[in-house]
């Protein structure tokens, strides 16, 4: 008798074990829809193909059907932030800093609270991210939504045309500070007149200066800190000397004729570097050490340390919604894809000979007009885990990629929370005020002895002073407390 | 209707001995006019409700501007915050400076398309109609353009290298202008381009007006002896004016709201030029874009239509002291 | 009276709207110009009215898949004809309401409508409404239905009849026991019929131009109407470009070109332009039907 019903347990535990078979037969069959950013979404002819074949997979798995619904890149935001404020009931939306912001809609009440339920039904995820993503991801205490991609830390630095390196015979290796590629774009913009120096938008090259000199932003209207410095003073990024250095330098730029004389008013930066006319930018995240824009081959000069930040250690998210009915079915089905390769390989690349064929260095080559390209490769799991990379990347990536990861510093403000809310008029009319400026400081157009005081009695009068305060207090705060 | 006769209300009295408290008395004699007028009524009645389920029930909607809205909450449950959300534009440094723009640039607007459409919607009534129908067409050929497609035509003609505006300076011997740094000339960039853009509407409103005035009005004239200008101005003028006022009342209404497109995309956003570009508006954009913050989008948005509304009842009642029967209400 | 007459007077007229119809179509056949030009030419020559080097290229890629194009066309015939034809008969009802002086409601109604003009709905309770009581969402009826009464048009409709239909007629038509929508049906209508037209006009451009209503509510690919197509194609410029570091971030290698863009301008636009003088008059034909003028 008793070694019958210790042979029953066992059995018992064992059946228990395959919990994935028995917690499939016991789950209701449902419907999980899906929303992503998508490049023309009505161009994905064959969608119904890939979810017919998606489901296969998952209803074996978790006995849920998914539906796809790709919404528009440019419009993401608002007809989710639309949805969501509306109470609609949908169930997995992708999330991110760019669009649908997650911390912002966190904060509003967008999305089901996950703390609890991670370990249970997302144990793979658990395990795939480290504890700095689970942080950033958490919002008043709790963690509204689930990671999916891991992106090591680039620095900033420049990308030169590779052509006219070699025709100008510039030495890059020569380039130690920010503004020592000073002769190739004096070279360029003389011997090179269909050529554009250096590209930039109105936002100009300050983000890059900044990081490059272990300025860190905590938000985005200039209120930061110093990386590299002992204690975690918030201060006006736009009030340093490496600012003024900034700006003079930009100063000097613009009225050499290097930099794009557009560049304050045009919002068409990326349409010139698609051209393929720009002989040399700035960007972040120079892992490797080539890039392409435009059909043509930049040279990276990375400058500045790797940091970890918010939208380092959360590039792409998923939420699910407080409406949703079925938050843990949700949550299944996003461990899945990260169980299952050959799920998400379907979901975000189609199948293999009809929307993608391999090439012959086994890379992924999708077929355009086979009606299920949908551009990138983030929206639902960790395609670079799988080393899933797009042709013509330089090899070493993935290497890099795995080394950076290790070597990453983390921001010292990773995880801190702000909430902007005792401060959020302040925050709005400053924004308005940064407009009005920073485009022009930050191009050179404008003449930063004139404009730059200017600039900082407009910051002054909408009080920075306030912000920098509250923000203190609860940088201290969140010190004291971690 | 008009009023009741004194007689019918002496029976009314008569047979009920004991009158009934006031306001049933005011019901029942607002029942009888419903009733009286109920045909009326029922065609007034889709109307009615198309406005109240897709705009008056929404409406409502409104008092997220005083609360600090919570997608969890709801707009009723969310917390109530008072007018903290319009401290943000009333407090602005700006906010003087894109309220005058705002307004200075609609009146600008109102008067010159008025006077333009006008001129033009009489001019073509002195044309066979088949030539009026084509100028008509041409006329509301911009309409058809976004403010985005527009910009890259006026891109096209103010563009620093290569623009139209620059190469005549040039051929004229003057140096080219960098349009988009040097905020002087957009007062005047803006009323063209948008003159341009809104005189066909106006044009076509006031023709259609003008071909539907009784033509024995003109022949008596004429008969008379009148001048073409004479009809114009004692017959077309006057027998148009409620379509003027109306259109003019309802410009004022939105007198503190700028058209968003004209004044973001063709300046491109330039910040040179904000001094003389910026309007509520763009401003509001620029502020609140990146937080989505619905609560002050609200706010700022009540404070238009407020102070549109007070213009309009000011302007409403000048006009019924002038001519009752042009008012608006 | 033809002594007052001056036989150089139309000729002058003309001579001025010549000149503003060229104002009004030369941005048209720039743009026209930018859609035939290729984009290599575009950099190096800038914009110009005649290209050097005419090029299809970017109709054809519009119609190389023509199936979506065809469908979406067919979405906007659609809404813009049975949304204009309901538009225009609720507009003009409802204007002939409330200009009845003797109409005791007539002000109440007039300031209500007005009022819709000033104080505009909120976006998320709009939303809330269309999708989770009226379970629009994704419904063709969503573009053409929350549309149908413009305010704007309704006053002016009002002025148009105020200008337009003589009281005495009316009261004449009453007294011979006409009901109110028989006058309606049978004197205004027909009287207002340029006005009409006009009202048409502008109805139907809403309709053909709007792709807010289609944004929000339609997520069904098939429902897409054109202007939208052309409205995403655009958006995904600005929006890229307004965050140029997004392209590298999200892997973004190619935008659409400016002379697609512009020929999906013509695209979009085109047929309701072509059509548009005709329509007046089919408008005018449509509502005088049996009636004399």
């Amino acid at each position: 008798m008793r070694n019958k019903s210790v042979v029953m347990l066992i059995v018992l535990l064992a059946l228990l074990s395959l919990s994935g078979v028995v917690a499939q037969s016991d789950l209701e069959p449902i419907t999980l829809t899906w929303r992503w950013p998508a490049i023309d979404p009505a161009g994905l002819t064959d969608l119904q193909t890939i979810q017919d074949a998606a489901n296969e997979i998952i209803q074996a798995e978790i006995n849920a059907t998914l539906q796809l619904i790709p919404i528009e890149l440019a419009e993401y935001n608002t007809t989710m932030i639309t949805m969501a404020a509306a109470g609609e009931e949908f169930d997995l939306a992708y999330t991110a800093w760019w669009t649908f912001n997650y911390w912002q809609q966190a904060a509003l009440g967008a999305f089901h609270p996950l703390t609890d339920l991670v370990d249970d039904y997302a144990p793979t995820l658990r395990e795939n991210f480290p504890d700095y993503v689970w942080q950033t991801l958490t919002v008043d205490g709790e963690i509204y939504g689930l990671p999916h991609m891991l992106k090591a830390p680039g620095p900033h630095g420049w990308q030169l045309m590779q052509s006219l390196v070699e025709e100008h015979n510039f030495d890059v290796n020569s380039v130690e500070k920010y503004e020592d590629v000073v002769p190739f774009l004096d070279a360029v913009a003389r011997n090179n007149p269909e050529f554009i120096p250096a590209i930039m938008s109105g936002a100009g090259y300050w983000e890059a200066y900044r990081s490059i000199h272990n300025l860190e932003e905590i938000i985005n209207v200039g209120i930061g800190f110093r990386q590299n410095q002992g204690d975690l003073e918030v201060i006006d990024l736009y009030n340093t000397p490496e600012y003024v250095d900034y700006v003079t330098i930009m100063r000097e730029w613009w009225q050499a004729g290097y930099i794009w004389d557009e560049a304050p008013t045009s919002t068409n930066s990326a349409e010139q570097l698609n051209r393929g006319v720009v002989a040399s930018l700035t960007n972040r995240d120079l892992l490797t050490a080539s890039g392409t824009h435009g059909g043509q081959l930049y040279t990276n000069i990375p400058l500045g340390p790797s940091v970890i930040r918010p939208n380092t250690a959360l590039p792409h998210a998923t939420g699910i919604s407080r409406t949703s009915r079925n938050p843990e079915r949700a949550l299944m089905l996003v461990d899945l894809i990260h169980r299952n390769p050959e799920l998400l390989r379907l979901l975000t690349y189609g199948i293999e000979g009809i929307h993608y064929e391999l090439n012959e260095d086994g890379r992924i080559v999708r077929i355009p007009e086979a009606g299920y390209n949908i551009t990138f490769d983030w929206p639902f799991g960790d395609t670079v885990k799988e080393g899933y990379r797009p042709v013509g990347e330089d090899p070493a990536f993935l290497e890099r990629h795995y080394e950076m990861l290790e070597i990453g510093v983390p921001s010292r403000i990773l995880g801190f929370q702000l909430d902007t809310e005792p401060i959020s008029s302040e925050l709005a009319q400053l924004r308005a005020v940064n407009d009005e400026f920073i485009s022009q400081l930050n191009t050179g157009a404008g003449n930063p002895e004139t404009v730059l005081p200017r600039f900082l009695e407009q910051r002054q009068a909408t009080g920075v002073a306030n912000i920098i305060e509250e923000v203190q207090r609860q940088v201290d705060e969140w010190v004291a407390a971690s | 209707m008009a009023n009741e006769s004194p007689a019918s209300v002496n029976r009314t009295i008569n047979r009920e001995t004991r009158m009934p408290p006031l306001p049933v008395r005011l019901i029942r004699g607002e029942w009888r006019h419903l009733l009286r007028q109920r045909e009326l009524l029922i065609l007034a009645l889709p109307a009615m409700l198309m406005m109240l389920i897709f705009d008056y029930l929404p409406m409502i909607g409104n008092v997220i501007a005083f609360t600090r809205f919570r997608y969890n909450r709801g707009i009723f449950g969310s917390e109530w915050v008072g007018f903290r959300n319009f401290e943000f534009f009333f407090t602005s440094q700006a906010a003087i400076n894109i309220t005058r723009n705002t307004v200075l640039y609609n009146l600008a607007f109102i008067l010159i398309t008025l006077v333009v459409a006008l001129t033009f919607a009489v001019l073509l009534n002195e044309l066979p109609r088949k030539w009026a129908v084509i100028y008509q067409a041409m006329l509301f050929l911009p309409f058809f353009l976004s403010w985005v497609v527009v910009s890259y035509v006026t891109t096209a003609f103010l563009d620093f290298r290569h623009g139209y505006a620059n190469q005549l300076l040039a051929s004229a011997g003057q140096s080219p202008v960098r349009w988009y740094f040097e905020p002087e000339y957009w007062p005047y960039i803006l009323n063209i381009v948008h003159l341009w853009k809104s005189v066909g509407f106006s044009t076509l409103v006031y023709y259609a007006g003008i071909i539907g005035i009784d033509t024995t009005y003109y022949e008596a004239a004429r008969v008379d002896g009148a001048t073409k200008w004479h009809m114009v101005r004692h017959i077309t003028i006057p027998l148009l004016m409620p379509l003027v006022i109306i259109l003019f009342i309802l410009a004022l209404g939105n007198i503190f709201r700028g058209d968003f497109g004209l004044f973001f995309f063709i300046p491109n956003n330039s910040s040179f030029l904000y001094g003389t570009t910026d309007i509520i508006d763009t401003y509001v954009y620029r502020a609140l874009t990146q937080v989505a913050d619905m609560g002050m989008g609200t706010a700022v948005g009540l404070y238009q239509s407020t102070v549109g509304l007070i213009t309009v009842v000011l302007a409403n009642w000048v006009v019924r002291r002038v001519s009752r029967d042009y008012a608006l209400w | 009276m033809d002594s007052h007459y001056n036989p150089l007077f139309p000729r002058l007229i003309h001579a001025l709207f010549i000149s503003v119809s060229i104002l009004m179509l030369m941005p048209m056949v720039l743009i026209i110009a930018i859609s035939l030009t290729d984009e290599t030419t575009l950099l190096t020559e800038g914009y110009r009215f005649i290209p050097s080097q005419i090029s299809f290229d970017a109709y054809r890629v519009i119609f190389e898949v023509p199936q979506p194009i065809l469908r979406a066309y067919g979405v906007t015939i659609f809404r813009t004809v049975i949304g204009t034809w309901m538009s225009i008969l609720l507009i003009a009802l409802t204007a002939y309401v409330i200009s009845r002086p003797r109409f005791r409601y007539a002000k109440i109604i007039t300031v209500l409508i007005f009022f819709t003009i000033l104080f505009k709905p909120g976006l998320v309770p709009s939303y809330v409404l269309i999708t989770q009581y009226l379970h629009m969402k994704n419904s063709i009826w969503v573009l053409i239905i929350p549309a149908l009464l413009n305010p704007f048009l309704v006053l002016v409709m009002r002025g148009f009849i105020q200008t337009t239909v003589p009281e005495e007629l009316i009261d004449s038509a009453k007294i011979d026991g006409a009901s109110e929508f028989r006058v309606f049906w049978q004197i205004v209508l027909p009287l207002c019929a340029p006005a009409l037209a006009t009202l048409g006009v502008l109805t139907a451009f809403y309709y053909w131009n709007d792709w807010w209503l289609a944004l929000l509510y339609i997520e069904n690919p098939d429902l897409t109407p054109i202007q939208l197509m052309l409205y995403r194609i655009q958006s995904r410029i600005d929006f890229l470009s307004a965050n140029p570091e997004l392209q590298l971030e999200l892997g973004i290698t190619e935008l659409p070109s400016l002379s697609l863009r512009m020929a999906m301008v013509v695209v979009a636009a085109g047929p309701m332009m072509f059509v548009f003088p005709f329509f007046q008059r089919f408008f005018v034909r449509g509502i005088t039907v049996g009636s004399v003028k």
